[in-house]
């Protein structure tokens, strides 16, 4: 809810740190929306979620997905906070 | 102080973004010489010198070797010492302020430069965004309405049902009926959030609360899928919404409405919070408290500031309290009390907690919402003797029609709530569904548009009353899927014809709104609420043209609806057509609800001092 600091990337491990507090100030959901070429919307489904599982997401799932010739435009989500968790945003000043 | 100018294209042809600001400048009284494109350097600073001008003004759309050029322009203007006396910006798409500060330029506007902007620079003076300047207002959906009715005969319909349902209501009270009166009389916010004890409310609440409220009142239990947030979630969320800052643009292109509202209650109010600075941020005029389905079918509130896992925010006065603290100044606030067993209790915690709308309507909490049509009948009175009380305007929605209620059905008991609310000093806004619904897809009434019904409609309504309308809720329901784009350009499109019709608000969904996997989310509601925007901005004060099939729905509604008002009269009443299907029938999908069946008492039985 605040904005993020600035801070200069001098390393993996700050790296790291750092890819992790941007997950934390996620308000609820990461999105991602791309064409995933395919042979079916079988096909599709378990790309875009091996996908979500590839790139660490847990609590994903396929929110909108259209298989039509070479592929299929899809839209994963993965929840990072639902309503009544404890949120990683919500941190004392 | 009038300025000479020069605008000059530093690209091979694209010129517009100067011709609109000279446009702008010469509005302003400044003198302007533009350039032709594809001029070089020293051309343009030649011309500087010519025309004895005060400011250059550059522009590059395209980006490749965008800063060597620009940087080769200002080495030039520099060696010939024009800077001494002229201050020199640049703009357009392929330029950013932090390119033109490094290269060493006195402004720099990258792309969505206003013309204001490049006026302010050229004036010297700081430019303040239009969004800045303008302090929106909480706008009153009601004003200037009259409520008077334009169809004689529909109107005398009314009348008589109104006369026949207060009559059958004389006398008549129940357990909601009860604690709304507790409400009231015997809880007031200064001292509860002073911690007063107020026993005269707490002492005799819970011996009119049933099942999970009674029990909570009994042992502090809560529903299994509610947890109370601790003070700390609940003191950092506050800090956390202390530090936002709102600079809320107007959605509203060109015209005064419809003010556009989005529902939250995700289940918890901090997360409810965050959404509503979301949408605040976005353009959103207001925000419509949504609870869990299960409140509705509950026989009493609970308390507590309480997070709950799935859809819909639990109506407590603390949560209700935050939420409100959160709101900006020109949020309209709506709680909804339409179709439960909290119908007007919800109303008068509403009011109370500084709520400027509600939403009541008794056909459809009868035979959509679950609840027994004599209950909702006797708690709807009170519900709107308190809305008039604490001056909260309620629509009253249609929903029923999503059940698959003909529209002409659904509108008649949208049309004898109102003249309810009317009858008892109330004011209610209609509230006709932009939706496509289980009747148009049977009867094709949309084949081939979503304009011509859904006109119709409003038009029907206008037609009878002089009355805010606002469609809903939200509009578009049932053309929306899980896609992204369609869900929002749907919405879109539904804001335009809302518009359009110059009705007085809207509201919207998210794009993800037809998601059934997960919560919707922040970013989905600021989809449709840039998509609105856009629709409106597409819009301005044009009008969309109806097909010729929107008369013939407008007539045969109104005939529709003259004939369900004769029917409910014939029946022996409002509540005895609700049971008989006078307004919805089960072939039609309505069923009367059970919730609260058998518990409409005499008052004299009860003495509670219902409002």
């Amino acid at each position: 809810m605040t904005g993020l600091d600035n801070k200069a990337r001098v390393g993996p491990r700050e790296e790291e740190e750092q890819v992790s507090e941007a997950m934390e100030r996620i308000l609820d959901a990461v999105d991602i929306e791309t064409f995933i070429l395919c042979g079916s919307e079988a096909e599709g489904r378990k790309l875009a979620l091996q996908l979500a599982r590839d790139l660490g997401l847990q609590d994903a799932g396929i929110v909108f997905l259209e298989f039509s010739g070479p592929g299929a435009r899809v839209r994963v989500r993965a929840y990072v906070h639902r309503p009544g968790d404890r949120y990683a945003w919500l941190k004392p000043a | 102080m009038k300025k000479k100018v020069l605008l000059a294209p530093l690209d091979p042809v694209h010129d517009v973004g100067l011709k609109m600001i000279r446009r702008g400048l010469r509005d302003a009284g400044h003198e302007t010489v533009l350039l032709a494109p594809d001029l070089a350097a020293g051309e343009i600073i030649q011309a500087a010198f010519r025309h004895g001008v005060d400011i250059i003004l550059v522009s590059r759309t395209l980006g490749y070797g965008v800063a060597e050029i620009l940087a080769g322009f200002i080495d030039l203007a520099d060696a010939a010492g024009l800077r001494d006396s002229v201050r020199i910006a640049v703009g357009g798409m392929a330029v950013t302020r932090e390119l033109a500060a490094e290269l060493g330029f006195d402004g720099g506007f990258g792309p969505g430069t206003t013309v204001e902007e490049a006026t302010a620079f050229v004036e010297g003076r700081e430019f303040l965004p239009a969004a800045e300047r303008a302090v929106k207002s909480k706008r009153d959906l009601t004003a200037g309405y009259s409520y008077r009715f334009r169809h004689a005969k529909i109107a005398r319909l009314l009348e008589g049902v109104v006369d026949g349902y207060l009559a059958w209501m004389d006398g008549k009270t129940s357990p909601g009926a009860a604690r709304a009166a507790l409400r009231d009389e015997f809880w007031q916010v200064e001292p509860w959030l002073a911690g007063a004890r107020q026993d005269a409310f707490y002492r005799r609440y819970p011996e009119y609360c049933g099942g999970l409220a009674r029990e909570y009142w009994a042992t502090g239990k809560l529903h299994p899928k509610t947890r109370v947030l601790t003070g700390r979630e609940r003191e950092t969320m506050e800090n956390q919404v202390r530090d936002i800052r709102i600079q809320a643009p107007q959605l509203q292109h060109a015209r005064p409405g419809p003010a556009v509202l989005t529902q939250y209650g995700t289940g918890c109010p901090l997360m409810d919070v965050a959404h509503i600075k979301v949408v605040e941020a976005w353009g959103a005029d207001g925000v419509v408290h949504f609870d869990p389905s299960w409140g509705a079918r509950t026989e009493g509130l609970m308390e507590g500031f309480l997070t709950h896992q799935e859809d819909g925010t639990v109506i407590t006065p603390e949560n209700l309290h935050r939420i409100k603290q959160s709101l900006e100044p020109s949020t309209i606030w709506q709680v909804r009390a339409h179709r439960g067993l909290n119908t007007a209790e919800t109303v008068v915690l509403a009011g109370k907690l500084g709520a400027e709308l509600t939403k009541i309507n008794i056909a459809y909490g009868a035979l959509g919402g679950g609840t027994d049509p004599a209950r909702l009948a006797v708690d709807a009175y009170h519900a709107v003797r308190y809305a008039a009380k604490y001056n909260l305007a309620f629509d009253v929605v249609t929903n029923e029609e999503l059940c698959g209620v003909p529209a002409y059905k659904a509108f008649a008991g949208m049309l004898i709530t109102a003249a309810i609310a009317l009858r008892l000093g109330a004011r209610p806004i209609l509230q006709p569904l932009f939706c496509y619904s289980p009747e148009v897809m049977i009867s094709g009434q949309m084949e081939d548009n979503y304009v011509n019904y859904n006109l119709a409609k409003v038009r029907v309504l206008r037609e009878i009353i002089e009355a805010p309308v606002w469609p809903g809720a939200p509009i578009g329901f049932l053309t929306h899927t899980e896609d992204r784009v369609q869900s929002a350009v749907t919405t879109a499109l539904h804001a335009m014809l809302a518009a359009s019709l110059d009705v007085d608000a809207v509201t919207i969904a998210s794009s993800d709104e037809a998601y059934a996997g997960g919560p919707i989310t922040a970013a989905s509601r600021v989809d449709t609420l840039r998509a609105t925007r856009e629709a409106f901005r597409f819009l301005g004060r044009a009008a969309i043209q109806p097909g010729n099939l929107a008369e013939f729905w407008q007539h045969r509604l109104l005939a529709g609806i003259e004939q369900v008002l004769e029917d409910v009269l014939a029946a022996g009443g409002f509540v005895n057509a609700m049971y008989q299907g006078m307004l919805g029938s089960r072939e039609d999908g309505a069923y009367p609800g059970r919730a609260g069946t058998g518990t409409v008492r005499e008052r004299d039985r009860e003495a509670d001092g219902s409002c």
